[in-house]
């Protein structure tokens, strides 16, 4: 055995993640065998009945507030269950275990993982993922800090950092001097269309919480992004936009549907129709696949990040197909109710598409997620209000089923990567205390009301709004707990209690 | 508050014209006269409780042609078809809660042992009488309370509850700025 691949939490265990599926299918294209192991399903599903439901919940916040300490009773069933996973991996005996660290809610399970795991077994442990960096709303990093952690405290052999398709095939062939194996910088990047297809089979895809019958499985249409939004590090990570052709893609899916039964997918990477062109094959394809099987219209259902397109882009015919193909739900970056804000943001889109697009996904029978910021440094009071009458003109589509949710994130942070972070100064922001701006310490000096308090105070006004609407609020108790513990954090700095 | 209604109908008019009546809370006349096949109405409404009712009235015994096993061949009737109100398109089950108070013709009465008070669901007023829905305005507001669709996430890591809300407007009230 090659290697065993975990899937450690803290993840919403939704369906399988993706990159284990990925690693196991190049490590099978070598010729190899390898196993998948979701250690963060068994976190959701059997902890609390094994242990307590008060320990699961404790330990489920241990892992995203890092200020959370377990007591007694609670660490002694962690290093129970987690031991158990020690001595079943130890079992298998692979050459190497790898462990996808999927976002930094994942760090600290990889950490107290890997401390136990280094007393018992000298098998070398190798980490990957976007989770290595320490920013909250972000992946990218010049430098991988938990990566580097880890390594310096002998936990890890070595960490990869970017594409798994060119770094796991060298790490099969013992070459360890390859870009993105022990390097700050990242990974060669592959063609996306010589991609193999995911390999599911370890999965047991009916067991994860998709509320689907025969579960959902995720897929990837593209690397990087078409647009270059200022607060985004997608670009950076991902580098120039990849995209799978058409075909490819609706090949792609009917594979896992004839494999795996599956007929439910969430495309995981940051739109489904940066190639309008390629969208669009998609669509007819599975169309003609419909017919050709004498399936039914939205025999498939996708779930996709989407990015907003103008009626002339995309006239109301692709909407139709979108919906007859299968689309069933768009999450959508709308970030501001304000035209002046998106455009400050390098949205690509105003209000007038976004109506349009909201009126087609209503017409079409296609839901949106919308994804909202607020705190944009150049963001008025003015603005913040345009944002909750953007809530209230789109309440019918609440009432209609077209919105089944909302997320306001953490406030706007600036994450290194993104254009906002390397040109601060274009929008007159500066860092707190002389700093860098980063993360959620600046202000603008164009904007000087907009302080970090009335960002949040802000964000909180939404979410009583929106709540007061009848949005369904997504992630407001981790959101809000994440914002209370980071702004206790930054008083106790002040205050000279922790440094 | 301003409340658009849009009402789609089928109307049997082999025998002539149906007369409808519709109203809001017993008081507010909207329409009086021939059926129409598509009624709209912007109204001004208070917050709260209110009732939608169309009237089929004037309908006599020649107003339906029956066959000799008494079915009806031709008939005068009133169907509501869709119903929308400030844009929402109802759906047929909650089209369905509204109750249709017939005023049954004597000659029916004679004819039938046990009628009853009312029909619910139905939606195609082939007897004189009365349909009423029940609505709250703002409706938009009632409506979803009264849909509850979209995912339940009160017991996933997605949740967002009150409580976390109310702690973090309390947290947030008079801390500081940093």
């Amino acid at each position: 055995m090659f290697a065993v691949i975990l899937t450690v939490p803290r993840v919403a265990a939704l369906r399988p993640s993706a990159a284990p599926a990925i690693i196991k299918s190049i490590i099978k294209s070598k010729g190899l065998e390898s196993q998948v192991l979701d250690i963060n399903l068994d976190f959701h599903d059997q902890f609390g009945s094994r242990f307590s439901e008060q320990s699961y919940n404790t330990i489920d916040d241990y892992f995203f507030n890092h200020l959370n300490q377990l007591d007694q009773h609670d660490q002694t069933a962690y290093t129970e269950w987690m031991q158990d996973w020690v001595d079943r991996i130890i079992q298998i005996n692979p050459q190497y275990l790898f462990i996808s660290v999927f976002t930094w809610q994942a760090q600290r399970f990889t950490r107290d993982f890997l401390t136990l795991w280094k007393t018992q077994s000298n098998i070398p442990a190798i980490i990957g993922g976007q989770g290595m960096t320490k920013e909250e709303n972000g992946s990218y990093s010049s430098k991988p800090e938990f990566a580097h952690e880890m390594k310096a405290q002998g936990l890890i052999a070595h960490w990869i950092r970017g594409e798994a398709e060119t770094t796991i095939p060298a790490i099969i062939d013992g070459k360890f001097d390859t870009p993105g194996i022990d390097t700050d910088t990242l990974a060669d990047r592959s063609d996306v269309n010589s991609h193999s297809f995911l390999d599911f089979s370890d999965f047991d895809i009916k067991r994860y919480h998709s509320g689907y019958e025969q579960g959902v499985l995720p897929v990837e249409t593209s690397r990087g992004c078409v647009r270059n939004c200022v607060f985004c590090d997608i670009p950076t990570w991902h580098g120039k936009f990849r995209y799978k052709n058409g075909t490819k893609l609706s090949n792609e899916l009917i594979h896992y549907y004839e494999k795996y039964q599956v007929k439910d997918f969430f495309f995981h990477d940051a739109l489904c129709n940066g190639s309008v062109k390629d969208f669009k094959l998609f669509n007819h394809n599975l169309m003609d696949y419909y017919t050709q099987n004498n399936l039914p219209e939205r025999h498939f259902k996708y779930s996709s990040h989407y990015i907003v397109r103008s009626e002339r882009i995309m006239p109301e015919e692709d909407f139709k197909f979108m919906g007859s193909a299968g689309a069933e739900c768009m999450v959508i970056g709308v970030e501001s109710g304000s035209d002046r804000v998106k455009a400050d943001m390098r949205k690509g889109f105003n209000n007038a598409d976004l109506d349009y697009n909201m009126k087609m996904f209503s017409k079409y029978g296609i839901t949106v997620y919308l994804l909202l910021i607020v705190g944009f440094p150049t963001e008025t009071r003015d603005d913040f209000n345009e944002t909750l009458t953007m809530l209230k003109r789109y309440q019918p589509y609440v009432a209609d089923g077209t919105v089944i949710g909302v997320n306001l994130g953490t406030t706007l942070t600036i994450e290194e990567g993104s254009p906002i972070y390397t040109d601060y100064s274009k929008l007159n922001i500066v860092g707190t205390n002389g700093n860098r701006p980063q993360g959620p310490d600046w202000h603008c000096e164009t904007n000087p009301t907009l302080t970090y308090k009335e960002r949040i105070m802000r964000r909180i006004e939404a979410q009583e709004y929106a709540t007061s609407l009848g949005y369904t609020f997504w992630k407001g108790d981790d959101q809000l707990k994440l914002l209370m513990d980071n702004y206790t954090t930054r008083l106790h700095k002040l205050a000279g209690v922790i440094h | 508050m301003q409340v658009s209604l849009d009402i789609g109908f089928n109307v049997g008019r082999k025998l002539g014209d149906p007369n409808v009546k519709i109203l809001i809370d017993d008081y507010v006349v909207l329409y009086e006269g021939s059926a129409v096949d598509q009624f709209s109405r912007v109204i001004d409404l208070n917050a709260g409780e209110h009732e939608l009712k169309i009237v089929h009235h004037g309908k006599t015994d020649q107003d339906h042609v029956l066959d000799d096993q008494g079915n009806i061949l031709v008939d005068k009737f009133i169907n509501i078809d869709t119903m929308a109100i400030d844009g929402i398109k109802l759906t047929d089950r909650e089209l369905h809660t509204g109750e249709f108070w017939p005023v049954y013709s004597l000659s029916y009465v004679e004819d039938m042992q046990e009628l009853p008070d009312s029909i619910c669901p139905n939606l195609y007023l082939g007897h004189n009488g009365t349909w009423r829905y029940k609505f709250f305005a703002p409706f938009t507001d009632w409506i979803i309370r009264e849909r509850k669709q979209g995912p339940q996430l009160d017991d996933t890591i997605f949740k967002s509850s009150q409580q976390t809300l109310d702690d973090a407007k309390n947290f947030f009230k008079n801390i500081r700025e940093l």
